[in-house]
Parts: C-alpha cells; sequence; structure tokens
C-alpha cells in the first residue's frame, strides 16, 4: 500500500539527517497526515523546535549498536538541544541515554566530537546497546530559528563516521 | 475497443477517487489514535505523569528520553481551560494537539515571563461572544413616537464597526497588561495538551517531580 512507502514527503535533507519541518500541522499534505494518523505518532512543532534524524552513516551503512561511531561536526544553533537514538526493529531493548547540550564537552574549535558505541568510551558518549541491530539518531534542537525557514544549505550538521565494528 | 477503453478510463478514475477518499479519510479511521490510546491515564483536565520513558514512547509514537511527559486531555467545549505550573529547569514546553495529534498550539518557557506556566484556553465562539456585547450599538434606536421623524444616524460601515471591536479588545488587553498570564483562543473541541520539562541530570528528578505534581490542567 502506498502510505507504507516511508515519509517521503514533506521531507528536507539536512546532510545525513532528515529534518520534518512540517510535520503534524494541520497545513500538512493529505498524505503526510494520513501517514502520521497510522504511525500514531505526535511530533514537534516549529515553535518548539526541530527533529534530525540519521539512520546511516557517512559510508550510507545503517546504524549498528556492534559498531563504534564518531559524531563531528557543528550542531546547528538552539537554545537546547538533545541527542539520542533509537532502536529501530521490535522487540529491542529500550535505548533511553542521552546527551544534551547542557552536558557536552566543546572542541577547542567550538566543533563536536561524540562517541556512540556499547563500550564506555573517554569524552563525550552516547551508550548504545550491543544487542541492538538497528538505530537511528534523533537530534532535537529546541527553539531554534531554524525550525521556521531557517534550513537551507549553509546549514552544516555532524557527520557520522563508523571507527571500528565488533 | 472503445468499450474497453472506456472501462478502463472508468477503472482508472474510480480507483484514484477511492484512493483520494481512503487517504483523506484515514486519520479518522485509524485505530492508533493517539487521542484513544491516553485515554487509559485517567480523567480529563488534570495533568498525568508519564513515568517513563517506554511508556511515553508507547503512548505518544516517540519521545526525548531527555524531558519528562505529562498530558492533559480536555474540551474546550466545556469551558476554558487553565494550565499553570512552577518554574523548575532550564527548557520546559507545552503543546496542544487536536482529536488528531496535529498540533494547532505550542509555547514554552521562553515566552514566560519568570520561568513559570501560566496560560489560560478559550474556545473561540465563546470568547467572540464575551467580546463583542462591549460594543454600544450606535445603530440601535430609542424608543420614540412613531408619529415623528427623526434624524437616523447613519449606519455603520464595516471599517467602523472593526474599529469598535478593536478597540474593545485593546481595553481588555490594558486591563490585562500586568496579568502574566498568556491566552489562547482555540478552534478546537477534544484536545491535548504534551507538557515536557527537560532533565539534565537524574538529579533534577525532584525538582521535576515537584512541578509535575503541583501542575494544574482546570
Amino acid at each position: 500500500m502506498t502510505l507504507e512507502r516511508g515519509l517521503q514527503f514533506n521531507t528536507v535533507d539536512v546532510g545525513l539527517w532528515e529534518a520534518w519541518p512540517v510535520a503534524g500541522e494541520p497545513t500538512a499534505d493529505p498524505y503526510s497526515k494520513a501517514l502520521f494518523a497510522r504511525i500514531g505518532s505526535v511530533w514537534m512543532s516549529s515553535t518548539e523546535g526541530l527533529a534530525l534524524v540519521a539512520k546511516t552513516d557517512t559510508d550510507g551503512a545503517g546504524l549498528t549498536g556492534q559498531c563504534r561511531y564518531r559524531i563531528s561536526g557543528v550542531v546547528p544553533r538552539g537554545r537546547l538541544w538533545t541527542l539520542t537514538a533509537t532502536a529501530t526493529e521490535p522487540r529491542q531493548p529500550e535505548l533511553d541515554s542521552y546527551l544534551t547540550s547542557d552536558d557536552v564537552i566543546w572542541d577547542e574549535d567550538q566543533s563536536l566530537t561524540v562517541t556512540i558505541s556499547a563500550r564506555v568510551f573517554p569524552g563525550n558518549w552516547l551508550p548504545v546497546s550491543e544487542e541492538t541491530n538497528r538505530f537511528e539518531l534523533v537530534l532535537r534542537i529546541y527553539d531554534t530559528p531554524l525550525a521556521s525557514g531557517g534550513l537551507d544549505d549553509t546549514v552544516r550538521p555532524p557527520v557520522i563516521e563508523r571507527e571500528v565494528c565488533l | 475497443m472503445t468499450t474497453l477503453i472506456r472501462y478502463i478510463l472508468v477503472s482508472l478514475v474510480l480507483g484514484a477517487l477511492i484512493h483520494i477518499g481512503a487517504v483523506i479519510a484515514l486519520p479518522n479511521f485509524a485505530d492508533q489514535k493517539v487521542w484513544n490510546r491516553l485515554a487509559q491515564l485517567g480523567d480529563n483536565r488534570e495533568f498525568h505523569l508519564i513515568g517513563d520513558h517506554p511508556t511515553a514512547v508507547r503512548l505518544l509514537g516517540t519521545a526525548d528520553p531527555a524531558m519528562v511527559y505529562a498530558i492533559c486531555r480536555f474540551n474546550l467545549k466545556t469551558g476554558p481551560v487553565t494550565m499553570a505550573a512552577p518554574p523548575s529547569t532550564s527548557f520546559w514546553n507545552v503543546t496542544i494537539f487536536n482529536e488528531n495529534a496535529e498540533m494547532i498550539y505550542n509555547l514554552h518557557d521562553g515566552a514566560s515571563r519568570n520561568g513559570e506556566l501560566d496560560l489560560e484556553l478559550y474556545h473561540l465562539s465563546k470568547k467572540r461572544q464575551e467580546v463583542l456585547p462591549t460594543i454600544e450599538d450606535p445603530n440601535r434606536l430609542a424608543p420614540v413616537d412613531p408619529l415623528t421623524p427623526l434624524p437616523v444616524p447613519p449606519p455603520l460601515t464595516d471599517a467602523q464597526r472593526a474599529d469598535l471591536l478593536e478597540e474593545a479588545i485593546e481595553r481588555e488587553r490594558l486591563a490585562r497588561e500586568d496579568d502574566p498570564t498568556i491566552e489562547a483562543i482555540l478552534d478546537v473541541d477534544k484536545a491535548f495538551a504534551i507538557y515536557k520539562i527537560f532533565r539534565p541530570l537524574s538529579a533534577y528528578d525532584g525538582i521535576i517531580i515537584d512541578a509535575m505534581s503541583q501542575a494544574r490542567c482546570e
């Protein structure tokens, strides 16, 4: 059925990340509306912020808990942001760890380096589970001008590089 | 041959109509409606705290583990809703959704005067009724002897009527200038609010639970 095809309508690609600036508002096109109704999710309004989702690393491979990744770059500006991992397959352990703009340590040049892995790692570390086959990274940027028309080619979001796998 | 083509065309058009109809009707039939799932939390007009991240995901479809969520369901037709909560951590947000989980209003702590949540929601029709009677209607004639002709003031133009309405609204706004309550007028009956507070570390759980337990949705 066409409605299963995935959220391809009204998405904006920001590097490796996908954003849904018009998700969930009454003005959204009927296809997105029907799909959101079927999924039964609530989304962020543009006043609240912007959610960016990444599903692959820079090579295009899906993200898995058996590998270690390094996220590096500049996070688009906002009053607060949170970075979390969500397991995408059913019956996987619920991942509830997170990093926020409040507790990360920035590099000298104001950019950010985060390690995502099952094993603990020095520096900014977002834990995932070895048992997680597939996950997505969700970067939620709260109270940001990017949510209402600020997204364009000049925004350079972080890249996700696969370092080593078990 | 033309009959075959005609049948094919009719089928295509019919198929397209059915498809369009299904797409538009789907939000009403979705058995996974968030609105229905939220009924299990308890009574309307009360903030219900969602205890953990997996529960938040199950109820809302998606949730930020760095946030603590509370939900309030209500129907604006039964009366205005007051939402209030004391300040807590460095970020909170309230989003109001309609029955179909579409966002219709959003407010975060950046818009509050002192970090407090202080919001009043009115139904559009009720607010109109409240404001309009304050305008005096110059077209209303005083009772006079019907045999004596009197000059009749010219009827108000639309622009004059609009001006009077604006003045009435401005009078009301000035009266509320010292009151930090934020008012929103919404065109919706059944709605729910998601109130979320940022949880930087588990050390803040006490403050957050405090704020959530004092949060009102009446």
